[in-house]
């Protein structure tokens, strides 16, 4: 397996179309992390570093700045890095007819799959490592803030927390690879997957909550309503990867936010001013945001584990024959 | 190579059984595609696979290696089964498919290398110059397999089998594409397997006349069906046909399925099957190289096609 592993990290980073994602997604953090960086800047001249108490430099990751989050660009675009990795790494070897060559040497089938499912894994998180510290050092640097050892405790369970979420997709998109013989129809689902779990579970939670828990009068709901709203609405959320990493990654990162996050998920709204009047101190520990994250992670993996048996069933009864 | 040529014939004595097939049958769905074959192959012989397209024939190598589960029936290869134990049965088998691919953007070397990790080999570089040289490739061993000419390609397919130090070998359409010299040189090799490397052949193929120019053995396959086995000496006095493997295969299909000739001058030097060892000595020059010579032996060949693809 070590031979493929070896190979596949060749084959990532020779490639072009990694590289050309990789580029926009750092250009698109960079610039984020810019922006954020200046209104946390003018913030803090301002003197309203009373809000930001040992969390300014988390805020480089979480404020909506100019377009949006950080968070929410990675919760968005790391799933497209992760399909651009593995959307034809079977069926592009099924065609090219090296598979049936690599079968009949002596290694295991279910080998092949996680030795590039590994790699891939290895690929994102030299990725996710390399954009971590970049814009931690323009934090540093460019606004001048030194994080706080629970900031940077609270980081790495960031980085954990992104990398099951990207290996979630990674195994999707390998999965789909298996199922689809032709290179451009696995392209296609793993882009129609995308758009649907990023853009439409959130909606359909939404109006799902809405038909399921009607309101008489919805410019005031009453509690009982809100509750019931809410709690389908979470619900649809926890089947959805993208709503359990933005929930867990804003426990993380955003711990002053309190309660729901109705205003945060997928809309591009808040201003740092608003951000901050919303958010008041207090907030949850370190270790309660640990115990808080970990059932999302655990859910995230339970996702990740059940596309690898899947791939794993579809790939050993399949016929290694080209064509 | 003398060595692990000793050692092989004290494992597997010459002539005796190295895989057998017992009423071995595959079916897809309703579909059976391989029929109750009883069938063995004796170490150190050149079997021909004949049958026309969709006999049956790959999907009996693939169960041979545990790529492809029987339906029903058994097989052994180097006395083990397949089924239990692929790994053991792949390191001592090299398969070469009947579309074989590589890495285009990898060089000749590089592709070598992968196989060779993945069958985890030590003392890969000297191999890999090993096999290049026996196959005539060492010029084009930097070279993207991208650039590579059909015929090149093949022959690295050749080292590709070749480097593991196979027990076995399956060759699936070893010729397919190959212009007439390359298909000269191409079964000039197959037929030196045994002699030099202590080698067992299974070469599958519907193009009879190439079967029956290196082949000691060969077996007719019909719909799954095995309608015949035998040297063709033994098969002619069978039917009573001239000592002639195409009188005897138009026999079993009585005409149907019978491909064209292609315009090959059959080389007589290795018409006669039996005299596998002494061919061997006469033709001592790696694949690939002596095309030139040759080419004046095929004059019947389409003209100007021909390429020396080792200068490429
Ligand atoms: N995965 C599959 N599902 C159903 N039928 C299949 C499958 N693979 C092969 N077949 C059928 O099995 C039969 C035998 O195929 P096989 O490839 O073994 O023939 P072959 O003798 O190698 O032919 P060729 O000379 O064309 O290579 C064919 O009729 C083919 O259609
Ligand atoms: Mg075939």
């Amino acid at each position: 397996m070590k031979a493929i592993i070896k190979k596949e990290l060749a084959d990532h980073f020779g490639s072009t179309r990694f590289l050309l994602i990789m580029s926009l997604v750092f250009m698109v953090s960079f610039l984020i992390t810019h922006l954020t960086g200046q209104s946390i800047r003018e913030v803090l001249s301002q003197g309203g570093s009373a809000f930001l108490e040992g969390r300014t430099f988390l805020l480089l990751f979480t404020a909506t700045g100019a377009f949006f989050s950080l968070t929410l660009f990675l919760s968005i675009f790391g799933p497209l890095v992760s399909i651009v990795l593995g959307f034809d790494s079977i069926n592009r070897e099924r065609n090219l007819g090296t598979l049936s060559k690599i079968l009949a040497q002596p290694i295991h089938r279910d080998e092949v799959i996680l030795g590039k499912y590994l790699a891939g894994l290895i690929t994102l998180a030299i990725m996710l490592t390399a954009l971590m510290l970049l814009l931690a050092g323009l934090g540093l640097v460019g606004v001048g803030v030194v994080p706080t050892f629970d900031e940077v405790m609270r980081l790495c369970l960031f980085w954990v927390l992104s990398i099951v979420y990207m290996g979630f997709w990674l195994g999707l998109s390998i999965l789909l690879s298996i199922y689809f013989r032709s290179v451009a129809t696995s392209a296609m689902a793993a882009a129609a997957l995308w758009i649907f779990i990023i853009f439409f579970v959130p909606v359909l939670g939404q109006a799902a909550a809405s038909a399921m828990a009607p309101m008489n009068d919805p410019s005031r709901p009453t509690a009982r309503e809100l509750t019931t709203y809410n709690r389908i609405d979470k619900a649809i959320t926890m089947i959805s990867p993208a709503g359990l990493y933005t929930q867990s990654s804003s426990i993380l990162l955003d711990p002053t936010h309190r309660g729901s996050d109705q205003s945060f998920r997928y809309a591009l709204m808040n201003q740092l001013d608003r951000y901050l009047l919303t958010h008041f101190q207090g907030g949850i520990t370190l270790s309660q945001s640990f115990i808080l994250v970990i059932p999302d992670i655990l859910l995230l993996l339970g996702f990740s584990i059940i596309t690898f048996i899947l791939s794993y069933e579809a790939f050993v009864r399949q016929e290694v024959r080209s064509v | 190579m003398p060595e692990a040529l000793r050692e092989r014939e004290l494992e597997y004595e010459k002539g005796s059984p190295i895989i057998e097939m017992v009423e071995l049958t595959k079916n897809y769905g309703r579909h059976t595609v391989v029929d109750h074959l009883t069938l063995s192959i004796n170490s150190g012989e050149i079997f021909g696979f004949l049958g026309p397209n969709g006999a049956g024939k790959t999907t009996t190598l693939l169960m041979l290696l545990g790529l492809s589960l029987p339906t029903s029936g058994t097989v052994k290869v180097l006395g083990l089964d397949p089924v239990k134990e692929p790994l053991k049965v792949k390191s001592k088998v090299g398969y070469m498919a009947e579309n074989m691919g590589f890495y285009g953007d990898m060089s000749a070397k590089e592709n070598l290398k992968y196989v060779a990790e993945l069958n985890k080999l030590s003392d890969v570089e000297s191999k890999i110059s090993e096999v290049l040289e026996m196959v005539d490739l060492k010029e084009a061993a930097d070279k993207p397999i991208s650039a590579f000419s059909r015929g090149m390609r093949q022959r690295l397919g050749m080292a590709e089998v070749l480097i593991k130090d196979p027990q076995i070998v399956f060759l699936d359409e070893p010729t397919l594409g190959l212009d007439p010299a390359g298909i000269n040189t191409m079964l000039n090799f197959i037929v030196r397997l045994p002699s030099e490397r202590g080698l067992t052949v299974i070469l599958c193929s519907h193009l009879l006349h190439l079967v029956n120019r290196v082949a000691h053995r060969v077996g007719i396959l019909q719909k799954g069906r095995l309608l015949a086995q035998g040297s063709v000496k033994d098969l002619a006095e069978k039917t009573g046909l001239p000592d002639d493997l195409e009188a005897i295969y138009s026999h079993f299909f009585q005409g149907e399925g019978l491909e064209e000739k292609e315009s090959v001058a059959i080389d007589k030097n290795l018409d006669e099957p039996k005299d596998k060892g002494d061919t061997a000595s006469e033709e001592k020059a790696p694949l690939g190289r002596g095309e030139s010579q040759r080419e004046e032996e095929n004059n019947k060949g389409p003209q100007g096609e021909k390429e020396n693809e080792s200068h490429h």
